[in-house]
C-alpha cells in the first residue's frame, strides 16, 4: 500500500512535470492543418516539420553557438566561482559585504542592464561575437554559482580539513582528496544550471547576436511572424534544443547521485 | 560545530584569500559598475536613446511614486512571489523527501523531474498559451471529455496570474526539489542514526533535526527565488502580455525601456525595483549567514 | 453562386484594374538584369520578420545575391520584438542592418536613420529619379504614403501588405433558411454588413448553443457570431482604427495651417467617435468565443476555420488563405471576403528601407528596387505573397474563381484602398514621428476596454491621457 501511494506520488509528478514538453513532441509531429482541431490526439504523424529545419530553414549553426557560448561560459564561471565561493566559506573574505554584492547584481533588472551593455559592447566591437555573449552568460551565472557553491562550501564542516591539517596534509592535497569529492555534488548542480540558463537565456542573446552568434533560443522564436506562427517547426526546434541540455542534466544526474553516497560525512 | 580553535594557517592565509576571489571582483568592477552608474545616471534625466540626456531631477522618481500601474505591478509581482516561493517550498521540500530514498528507476525519475528546468521559458511561455487554450488546448478537451467544462487559464483576469504563478511554479520547483534533495543527501547520519534509535517519530526526526539543518539552504532558495521572481518576465512573452491584470513589475520595466525606450524612466523604476530587492535580500542574507553559523 | 456583394467587388476592382493600367501607360519592365554593375561589394544584411513569410522573400535574396555578385544575408526576428531590436541597432548606429524591414507607422519615427530613396535613385541609378517611379508607381499609393515620412520623402518600398478584411462563412450567409430568420428577425436581407449595426445583428442572429440548430444541422457545439482580437497583443487597436475612421474620425486629428502639419488635436468628434468604438468593441465581444480576451490572429482565424464563429469582421489579408481552409474543415462550409465595415480597415505595411549606417547603400537601393518591381512581385503574389503592387493585384485573373485560396483577399483589399487612399494623410499613425510608442499604448487601452477592465469613458480618457504624455515626449509636433 505504502509503495503503491509512492508509485502514485512519483508518477503524478514525472506526468506533471514531463507532459507539456511531451506535447511540443506531440506537436512537432503534427502537420500545419492537425495544430487546432478537436481531437487533438488524432492526427496523422510528420516529420516534415524537422524536415523544413534540416532542408529550409537549417538551425544547425544556432545550436553549435549555443553549444560554445553554455559551455565556454560554464567553464570560466567554474574558474571564477569555485575559489571565491571556497574564499567566502573558508575565509569569510569581505566579511559578507563582497558575497552580498555578488550576489545583489542578479537584482538588477537585466532590459534595463541591456542598454548600456550594448553601447558598451559596440564600442568594444563585441556585438555579435562569441566572446561577447560569453562574457556576458560569465558574469550572469557566475553570482548564483558562487552563492550556490558556498552554500555547499559551508555544509563541509571545518573541522574535517582542520583534522587533515593538522595530520600533515597540505594545502592543496587537502582540496583536492578531501573538499573536492565532498563539493562534488554541489559542482555538477552549478554546472549543470550554467549550462541550461546559458542556453536557454533569450533577451541578450537576442539584442547582442545578428547572424554569425545568434544562439538557439533565439532560432526558437524565429517562427512568429505578424501572420503566422510556425507551430510545428517551433515545437520541432524546440525538441531538439531540449536534447541537449537533457543530455547534459542526465550525466550531471548521475554525479550527483554518485557524488551524493561518498558525501555521507561522519562528522 | 564545536568551537575548534582555528588552526593558524587560516589565519595567514590573507593573501590566499583574495587572491581566490580576485576574478569575481574583477569580473563584477567590469560589468558592473558601467551598467548601474549609467542606470542611476539615466534616472535623473530624460533620455529616450535620441538627442543628449537632459536633466530631470527627481521627475522620473516622482512619476513612479505616483504611478498607479506602477504599484499595480508591484502588488501583482509580490503576490506571484509568495506563492510561488510558498508552493516551490512546501511541494519542493514533500517531493524531495519523497525522492530521497533508494528505489529502482531513481535515475530515471529524477532525470525527468530536470525537464521543466531544461526548456526555453520564452517558447515554453507559447506553447502554454497553446496547451492551456480554452478551445484548442489538449488540457481543456480532456477536461471537456471528463465532462467538465472548459477552465479560461489564460484568457480570464481573475485566473489569468494564477495560471502564470501555475507555470512558473512548474519550470522552477525542480529548482527546490533537488536543492533541497541535496541537502538532504548531504547530511550527516549519525545524527539521524541516533534519532533512530532513540525512537523519534519521522515527523518529529523532520521538524527536530531535518529543518533546522536545511534552514540555510531554505533561505537560499528563498533569497534567490525573490531575487528572480522580482524579474519574472518569461512566463508572460507568449501569454498574455501583461494582459489580464498579469503586469508584473519586470515586465512594465521592460515595456518602458524597451519599447518605449524611455530609459531615464525605466531606470527609475529599476532602481527602485532594485532598492526593494536589496533590503528583502538584505534582510533574508543576514538570516542565512546566521543560520548558518548557528551550527 | 456569388453574393450580389461579391459581385459588386469584383466590378469595381476590375474598373479599377483598368483605371490603374491606364495611369501607368507601361509597368516597368525591371528585371535583375537591368542593375548596372554593383561597385560596392560589402556585404548587405537584412533584417526580416519571422514566419513563413521570410521563407518567401529569402529565394529573392538569394537570386539577387547571385546575380549582382554582393553576398546577401537575412536574419528573421521574432515579430513581439522586432520593433526593440531594430531600435536598438538604429538608434545605436550599429550599421548591422543595410537593409531593416519597417511597419509603415514606424517610418516617421526612424526617418533620420533612413535613407530618402531618391537621393539613392540620384545617386547609383543610371535612370535617376525616373527609374525608382516607375518601379514605385505600380505600388498602391497609399501604402506608398504609409512608407513616406509625413513630409512626403519616400524612405522604403512597401513589400508585403497587411490591409483588414471581412470573412465571413459564405453557405451560412447564402442558407435560405438562415436568410429567412434573419429577415424575419431584423427586417432586412442577410448579407456581409455595411453598418456596424448590421454587424452587431449578425454577431447576435449567429451566436447560438450547442444543441440549436445551424444552416438546418443540429450543432454539437456552441457557435459565435464573431471571432476578435482583444489579446493584449498589437492588433485589438486595429480593429478599433478600423471602426474609428469608417466614421470619418481619427484617434487624434492633424491640425494643419496652409496645408502644412503643425500639430494633432483630439476633437470633440474624434472623442465621441472613440466612446463610440470602444463601446461597439464590447458589444461584440459579447459574441465572440471564450478565450477572445486573450484572442491575436491566430486564435481567432483558427476559431473560424475550426467552425466556431461565423465572421472575422476584422482580420488582415495574409491571414485569408488559412481562414479559406474552413471549407476542407467544415463539412460544406466555403469562406468569403469583403470589404470591412466602412471600408477603412487598418492597412500598413512592411517596408524595406536602407539604412543609413549601411557600409553599401548602392546595393541595398538595387534590392529594394528588384523587390518592389512588377516582375518580382508578381511572382510573389501568384505564390501566395500578400504583395503591395496594385497593377499585379489588379489583375483580371486575380479573382476568387482563379484561385479561391491565394487570390480571395485581393478584391476586397483594392475596394478599400480605393476608398482610403484620400484619408490616410490624415491618420495619426503615419504622422507622428512617436508612433511606434503611442501603438503599444493603443494596445494596453484597447484591451483593457475589451476584456472590461475600463469602461469606454474610461478608455477614451486613458487614451487622451496617454497620447498627450508620449507624443509630448517622444513626438515632434505639439498636441493642442
Amino acid at each position: 500500500m505504502r509503495k503503491a501511494l509512492f508509485w502514485l506520488a512519483v508518477g503524478l509528478m514525472v506526468f506533471v512535470f514531463v507532459f507539456p514538453v511531451l506535447w511540443i513532441y506531440v506537436t512537432a509531429l503534427k502537420a500545419p492543418d492537425d495544430i487546432f482541431s478537436d481531437n487533438p490526439f488524432i492526427f496523422t504523424p510528420t516529420l516534415e516539420n524537422f524536415d523544413y529545419l534540416i532542408n529550409v530553414r537549417p538551425a544547425f549553426g544556432e545550436l553549435l553557438n549555443s553549444m560554445i557560448m553554455s559551455v565556454c561560459s560554464t567553464i570560466i564561471v567554474m574558474l571564477i566561482s569555485l575559489p571565491a565561493a571556497y574564499s567566502f566559506a573558508r575565509f569569510n573574505t569581505g566579511n559578507g559585504h563582497i558575497l552580498f554584492i555578488t550576489i545583489s547584481t542578479r537584482m538588477f533588472p537585466g532590459v534595463v542592464a541591456a542598454i548600456p551593455f550594448f553601447l558598451l559592447f559596440r564600442t568594444l566591437g563585441l556585438l555579435d561575437t562569441h566572446l561577447g555573449l560569453v562574457l556576458l552568460y560569465t558574469y550572469f551565472n557566475m553570482s548564483f554559482a558562487t552563492f550556490l557553491l558556498y552554500g555547499f562550501f559551508r555544509e563541509i564542516p571545518e573541522s574535517l580539513e582542520h583534522a587533515a591539517m593538522l595530520d600533515g596534509y597540505d594545502r592543496i592535497t587537502i582540496l583536492r582528496r578531501i573538499v573536492f569529492p565532498l563539493i562534488k555534488p554541489g559542482v555538477a548542480i552549478t554546472t549543470m544550471f550554467c549550462l541550461i540558463w546559458s542556453w536557454n537565456e533569450f533577451l541578450f542573446a537576442f539584442l547582442f547576436t545578428r547572424r554569425v552568434a545568434r544562439t538557439v533560443s533565439v532560432g526558437q522564436s524565429t517562427f512568429w511572424g505578424s501572420v503566422e506562427i510556425q507551430w510545428g517547426p517551433m515545437a520541432a526546434l524546440m525538441c531538439i534544443a531540449v536534447l541537449p541540455t537533457l543530455i547534459a542534466a542526465w550525466i550531471m544526474q548521475r554525479h550527483v547521485v554518485r557524488g551524493l553516497t561518498f558525501g555521507a560525512v561522519k562528522g | 560545530m564545536s568551537a575548534a580553535p582555528r588552526p593558524r594557517l587560516y589565519e595567514n592565509d590573507r593573501v590566499m584569500k583574495w587572491l581566490l576571489i580576485g576574478p569575481l571582483v574583477f569580473f563584477l568592477l567590469a560589468f558592473m559598475v558601467y551598467p548601474t552608474l549609467y542606470s542611476l545616471y539615466m534616472s535623473f534625466t530624460d533620455y529616450v536613446m535620441k538627442g543628449a540626456p537632459g536633466f530631470v531631477g527627481l521627475d522620473n522618481y516622482r512619476w513612479v511614486l505616483s504611478d498607479e500601474a506602477f504599484w499595480a505591478a508591484l502588488g501583482r509581482t509580490i503576490y506571484v512571489l509568495f506563492w510561488c516561493i510558498a508552493i516551490e517550498l512546501v511541494l519542493g521540500m514533500a517531493l524531495a523527501l519523497l525522492l530521497n530514498r533508494e528505489f529502482p528507476g531513481q535515475g530515471i525519475v529524477r532525470g525527468l523531474c530536470f525537464i521543466p528546468l531544461l526548456v526555453s521559458p520564452l517558447s515554453m511561455s507559447l506553447m502554454w498559451n497553446y496547451i492551456l487554450h480554452i478551445q484548442f488546448g489538449v488540457v481543456n478537451t480532456v477536461l471537456g471529455w471528463l465532462g467538465l467544462s472548459a477552465v479560461p487559464f489564460l484568457s480570464t483576469p481573475s485566473l489569468a496570474l494564477n495560471t502564470i504563478i501555475f507555470i512558473t511554479v512548474w519550470q522552477w520547483l525542480p529548482f527546490s526539489i533537488f536543492v533541497l534533495l541535496a541537502g538532504l543527501k548531504g547530511m550527516p547520519r549519525d545524527q539521524f542514526e541516533a534519532a533512530q534509535i532513540d525512537g523519534a517519530s519521522p515527523i518529529r526526526v523532520f521538524f527536530r533535526l531535518t529543518l533546522p539543518l536545511l534552514k540555510p539552504l531554505i533561505i537560499i532558495i528563498i533569497l534567490l527565488r525573490v531575487m528572480w521572481l522580482m524579474r519574472l518576465f518569461d512566463p508572460l512573452y507568449g501569454t498574455t502580455r501583461g494582459g489580464l491584470n498579469t503586469e508584473l513589475l519586470d515586465w512594465m520595466i521592460y515595456r518602458v525601456s524597451f519599447v518605449f525606450f524611455d530609459i531615464g524612466q525605466g531606470a527609475a523604476y529599476a532602481l527602485f525595483a532594485l532598492y526593494l530587492t536589496l533590503i528583502v535580500g538584505a534582510l533574508l542574507f543576514k538570516q542565512l549567514i546566521k543560520a548558518m553559523d548557528g551550527r | 453562386m456569388l453574393s450580389p456583394r461579391l459581385k459588386r467587388i469584383l466590378a469595381i476592382s476590375a474598373v479599377a484594374a483598368v483605371a490603374g493600367a491606364g495611369q501607368v501607360a507601361a509597368k516597368d519592365d525591371f528585371t535583375l538584369d537591368d542593375i548596372p554593375e554593383i561597385e560596392n561589394k560589402e556585404p548587405i544584411h537584412v533584417a526580416l520578420e519571422a514566419g513563413g513569410a521570410a521563407d518567401l522573400i529569402i529565394p529573392y535574396l538569394q537570386k539577387f545575391s547571385e546575380a549582382t555578385g554582393v553576398p546577401v544575408t537575412s536574419e528573421s526576428m521574432v515579430f513581439a520584438t522586432i520593433y526593440s531590436k531594430e531600435v536598438v541597432e538604429l538608434q545605436g548606429r550599429t550599421g548591422a542592418y543595410d537593409v531593416v524591414v519597417t511597419e509603415t507607422s514606424w517610418t516617421n519615427e526612424w526617418r533620420d536613420y533612413l535613407y530618402p530613396l531618391n537621393e539613392l535613385a540620384e545617386k547609383y541609378d543610371p535612370e535617376g529619379v525616373a527609374g525608382l517611379q516607375a518601379v514605385v508607381d505600380g505600388i498602391d499609393p497609399g501604402l506608398l504614403r504609409m512608407a513616406s515620412t509625413r513630409d512626403g520623402v519616400l524612405v522604403g518600398v512597401p513589400y508585403y501588405t497587411y490591409t483588414m478584411i471581412s470573412i465571413y462563412r459564405e453557405d451560412l450567409f447564402n442558407d435560405a433558411g438562415e436568410q429567412a430568420a434573419f429577415k424575419e428577425k431584423y427586417g432586412y436581407d442577410l448579407a456581409p454588413a455595411r453598418e456596424w449595426q448590421q454587424l452587431l445583428d449578425q454577431a447576435a442572429f449567429f451566436t447560438r448553443k450547442e444543441g440549436e440548430e445551424l444552416r438546418g444541422e443540429v450543432l454539437d457545439h456552441d457557435f459565435y457570431g464573431v471571432s476578435m482580437m482583444a489579446g493584449r497583443f498589437p492588433h485589438v487597436q486595429d480593429e478599433l482604427a478600423a471602426m474609428i475612421w469608417s466614421k470619418g474620425a481619427n484617434w487624434a486629428s492633424p491640425v494643419r495651417e496652409d496645408g502644412k502639419l503643425v500639430g494633432f488635436e483630439i476633437t470633440d468628434k474624434d472623442r465621441e467617435t472613440l466612446e463610440w468604438a470602444f463601446t461597439l468593441y464590447q458589444d461584440l465581444m459579447k459574441y465572440a468565443p471564450p478565450g477572445s480576451e486573450n484572442a491575436f490572429w491566430d486564435f481567432a482565424t483558427a476559431q473560424f476555420v475550426e467552425g466556431n464563429t461565423a465572421i472575422i469582421p476584422l482580420m488582415y489579408n495574409g491571414l485569408w488563405n488559412w481562414a479559406s481552409s474552413v471549407a476542407d474543415e467544415v463539412p460544406g462550409a466555403r469562406a468569403a471576403a469583403a470589404p470591412v465595415v466602412g471600408e477603412r480597415p487598418y492597412t500598413g505595411a512592411f517596408h524595406f528601407a536602407p539604412s543609413r549606417d549601411s557600409g553599401n547603400p548602392e546595393a541595398a537601393y538595387w534590392l529594394l528596387k528588384y523587390i518592389g518591381s512588377y516582375a518580382t512581385q508578381k511572382e510573389m503574389i501568384e505564390g501566395g505573397w500578400a504583395g503591395t503592387n496594385a497593377d499585379v493585384l489588379g489583375e483580371p485573373d486575380k479573382t476568387v474563381e482563379t484561385n479561391y485560396a491565394a487570390y480571395g483577399w485581393i478584391p476586397p483589399t483594392l475596394v478599400q484602398w480605393e476608398a482610403q487612399a484620400p484619408d490616410v494623410d490624415d491618420y495619426l499613425h503615419f504622422n507622428s514621428s512617436a508612433f511606434g510608442k503611442i501603438y503599444e499604448q493603443m494596445t494596453i487601452i484597447g484591451h483593457e476596454n475589451a476584456t472590461g477592465a475600463t469602461t469606454p469613458a474610461e478608455s477614451v480618457e486613458a487614451w487622451e491621457k496617454a497620447f498627450d504624455r508620449l507624443q509630448g515626449k517622444f513626438g515632434e509636433l505639439p498636441v493642442n
